[in-house]
């Protein structure tokens, strides 16, 4: 479907027509949803956010450039409710969920055990959790959606200069947190050379 | 190579931590989709505020607002003629007056009394 077509189908939208909105919904849904899912880790949250956006579509829709490609548009909303999600979110469990974590997490995992493809992938996603927000949130746009840095900065409604630093500052965060799993490395190496 | 690792390599060159935090990004989404309920969810509300929308248009409406205008313009006119009409609602000074009148009347055998 071509950009004027999105154009085409929130004039129809415009005119309270349904039908648009859900040709919209089912070819977005699964990109706004996973973007979501990445940033939130919540199934629940991210079927909400996903709600919300195109709620916002059909109540905006009058606001809408349909020259302009909707995709941006649609991840700053979604960007924009998981910000309020998370926000809301750390102020309430974090505290309780950390106490938990404590309490029944489990050993340290050994060298050995870590070669296994899931134990890499929890290692690699629990660094990318850690990460501050602005931060997860540019990692996410760029590495998972393939957004371009003048994209993500129309986002998140910021400049290109902070979405360089904000990029550069999580990759070195991540890259120290996986140094930290050194033995990781040569199967990383190995799995990805 | 792809746009996008070309788009990296304006910012940084690609390495194998870029790879491994996209492999893990991709892998950790790849088969969620979104419950039907979601789209059911959306359709009610868009449904129940088009016509919540609807309802409030045929408030604002403008010949209602002079409809209603109209209504509060022929109250304030009604109320003085029909005030007019009904004597129980006529003027104090007229049952004074009636009030006075009989008054001086039950004083007229008094008076005739005293001068004769």
């Amino acid at each position: 479907m071509s950009l004027s077509e999105d154009g085409c189908l929130i004039s129809q939208i415009r005119q309270g027509n349904i039908l648009a909105l859900k040709a919209l919904y089912e070819k977005y849904k699964v990109q706004v949803y996973r973007t979501a899912l990445a940033i939130t880790h919540d199934r629940q949250a991210a079927e909400d956010i996903l709600q919300d956006c195109f709620l916002k579509v059909y109540t905006y829709s009058d606001r809408l450039d349909g020259s302009l490609p909707l995709s941006p548009w649609l991840h700053r909303v979604a960007v924009n409710l998981s910000y309020n999600w998370v926000n809301k979110r750390r102020r309430w469990l974090q505290p309780l969920e950390e106490i938990i974590e404590q309490v029944v997490a489990p050993p340290r995992t050994l060298p050995e055990h870590v070669v296994e493809t899931g134990e890499l992938q929890r290692v690699v996603q629990r660094a990318i959790v850690s990460l501050s927000f602005e931060h997860r949130v540019v990692v996410v746009l760029f590495y998972l959606n393939g957004f371009s840095l003048n994209e993500i900065a129309y986002v998140l409604d910021c400049p290109v200069g902070t979405v360089k630093s904000r990029l550069h500052y999580a990759r070195q965060k991540l890259r120290r947190k996986l140094e930290r799993e050194r033995h990781l490395l040569p199967e990383v190496v190995y799995e990805f050379s | 190579m792809s746009s996008h690792e070309i788009r990296l390599h304006e910012d940084q060159p690609l390495d194998v931590i870029d790879e491994l935090i996209r492999w893990s990004l991709v892998d950790e989404v790849a088969d969620q989709e979104p419950s039907p309920h979601v789209w059911q969810s959306i359709q009610a509300a868009v449904i129940s505020r088009s016509r919540a929308r609807s309802r409030a248009s045929r408030v604002r409406r403008p010949w209602r607002q002079f409809a209603s205008i109209l209504q509060a313009c022929a109250w304030g006119l009604i109320f003085p003629i029909e005030a007019s009409w009904d004597p129980r609602l006529a003027p104090k000074e007229r049952s004074y007056l009636v009030w006075q009148q009989s008054f001086l009347l039950s004083l007229v055998p008094v008076a005739v009394m005293k001068i004769c």
